[in-house]
């Protein structure tokens, strides 16, 4: 058999996983904050299966059905309420996507406050931050599949916001839209982009910063750093834990799905504006924000950030070329805590709006 | 008679086969990046069928009531008509008749029109407009879209902007 593969493909199993294995600090088994990456990638997956059943019974069709229904909507109300099985696999496809989006937040600040981006693994801080933007992007469209009331305004909240950037602002308005105002080809654009183009840029930006991530080893940091310098294999005792893991969570997922089963709100009428509108929970800084600045700055303020904090590890390395590693620091920290607290205050401010 | 190239000469040296295969190199680049371009605007043209940059916008007069109904000062009407996506409110503003948009300059949303305070408030961002349709408060930075407004034979027009590519036609098989 060894020989039939080795013949074949040109590795045999063995060789295989001694390519594939890796050496994990032993400490991260124990150290939970250091192994939080891990999750977001068990939600794509859970993600991945759960919406290919649910793009089975989707219909982007946002023109009127019958009863002044449209076809996505209606689609989208049989997946709640009437078929069987398919309103856990929608909670389940929402709420992976939020516990998604909270782990790679307590990644990030995990990295961050440990320094863990810095020299040489910069770039795997890039790609982790793009990773996020990707999934940022695959909530909003995902969001907008939905097709009632708060899943309508909040894409036209959103596609007049990615409107009003500088220079390429109404370009990319019309891209997404499909012409100058929501219409029917508007929900097929967004349906390919939430099941296609955004999917695939994160599975290759995903290989890229695993790939990256194994190339320097996994930075490990605590207290015990130094002393300890225990490994175990990545073969199979790493994937091992993954599998408890992903299986804890899809667990608490399916327990917190059947007693918060998903609803559906009132049909999309682009005439009437509700009352509250809100978007995601995880758009409520920047949401926030735009209460509180006049819109272009706004914009600016909020593009600006992002590309700050998606460039802070190469950032980071050019200021320690010039001023002392301690008090660049103390900057990384006071920005990163400032950014920290005013991100909780607006979404708190914002969820008792 | 041209002068016989040496085969090489140096670095820099070119022989004639050499200087061919960079000329058929070159104009092979050249060609296959023209052909590429032009596949790439068809690309471009596939994805936005209503056309890019051009006046995507027309004026549509459209019958909304008649005057008797708004001829009151301070009265308003909102005109409704969900089948091909309009909506406005007229005005009577001093004996002015106006018809504005409620879409909200900012962020798209459909604003609200408070007859008692006199004034538009937006539910996102909680901007407030006046009646003339200017910024009173909140972030907008434009006044509410006006619409022209025509009287006749004692019935009001409103001549709604709307986008010139309006895809249901597509679907219904009829024109507009």
């Amino acid at each position: 058999m060894k020989n039939f593969l080795k013949e074949r493909i040109g590795i045999t199993p063995g060789e295989l996983k001694n390519k594939i294995d890796e050496k994990i600090p032993a400490a991260l088994a124990r150290h939970f904050f250091f192994a939080l990456g891990g999750i977001p990638m068990i939600c794509f997956f859970i993600q991945v299966v759960t919406g290919l059943i649910l793009a089975l019974y989707y219909m982007n069709y946002s023109g009127e059905l019958v009863n002044g229904l449209s076809a996505t909507y209606i689609s989208v109300q049989n997946i709640t309420y009437e078929f069987p099985v398919l309103n856990y696999i929608r909670g389940i496809h929402q709420l992976g996507a939020n516990i998604m989006i909270v782990s790679i937040f307590m990644h990030i600040l995990r990295v961050f406050f440990t320094e863990a981006y810095r020299k040489p693994r910069e770039l795997t801080w890039v790609c982790g931050m793009l990773l996020f933007f990707t999934t940022l992007g695959l909530g909003f469209t995902g969001y907008a599949l939905v097709g009632d009331q708060l899943s309508y305004w909040a894409t036209q909240v959103g596609a007049n916001i990615a409107g009003a950037t500088p220079v390429v602002g109404s370009f990319i308005r019309e891209v997404l839209l499909g012409g100058t105002e929501i219409n029917l080809y508007t929900m097929p654009r967004f349906f390919v982009l939430h099941i296609l183009v955004l999917p695939v840029a994160l599975m290759m930006l995903m290989l890229a910063h695993i790939l990256i991530v194994r190339q320097h080893g996994v930075s490990y940091t605590g207290a015990d750093a130094n002393s300890e310098k225990k490994y175990y294999n990545f073969i199979p005792y790493h994937i091992f834990v993954e599998g408890v893991i992903a299986f804890v969570l899809l667990g608490v997922i399916v327990i917190v799905v059947h007693y918060f089963p998903p609803t559906l709100g009132e049909p999309a009428n682009p005439f009437v504006t509700p009352e509250h509108i809100k978007p995601e929970w995880y758009f409520f800084p920047m949401f926030h924000f735009l209460k509180l600045v006049p819109f272009q700055v706004g914009i600016l303020a909020t593009m600006g950030v992002f590309a700050v904090i998606t460039l802070w590890s190469l950032v980071q390395t050019i200021m320690e070329m010039i001023v002392p590693y301690k008090i660049v620091r103390v900057i990384a920290f006071t920005c990163g805590t400032i950014l920290m607290i005013v991100c909780m205050v607006f979404t708190v401010l914002e969820a008792l709006a | 008679m041209k002068k016989k190239l040496p085969k090489t000469s140096g670095i820099s040296g070119i022989t004639r086969r050499g200087f061919c295969r960079w000329a058929l190199l070159g104009f092979g680049l050249g060609v296959s990046a023209g052909v590429m371009g032009a596949m790439a605007s068809q690309l471009l043209k596939a994805l936005m069928p209503s056309g890019w940059f051009n006046e995507s916008y027309i004026y549509r007069k459209v019958y909304a009531t008649p005057i008797s109904e708004i001829e009151k000062q301070g009265t308003s009407i909102v005109f409704e008509d969900k089948a091909n996506h309009r909506k406005a409110i007229l005005i009577n503003n001093g004996g002015k008749i106006q018809a504005f948009s409620l879409v909200c300059t900012h962020l798209g949303c459909q604003v609200f029109w408070e007859t008692e305070q006199n004034q538009f408030l937006c539910p996102c961002h909680n901007a407030v407009f006046a009646a003339d349709g200017s910024v009173k408060k909140g972030p907008p930075e434009r006044s509410l879209e006006q619409y022209p407004v025509s009287v006749e034979n004692g019935l009001v027009y409103i001549s709604f902007k709307e986008p010139m590519w309006q895809p249901e036609q597509y679907f219904k098989k009829e024109e507009l």
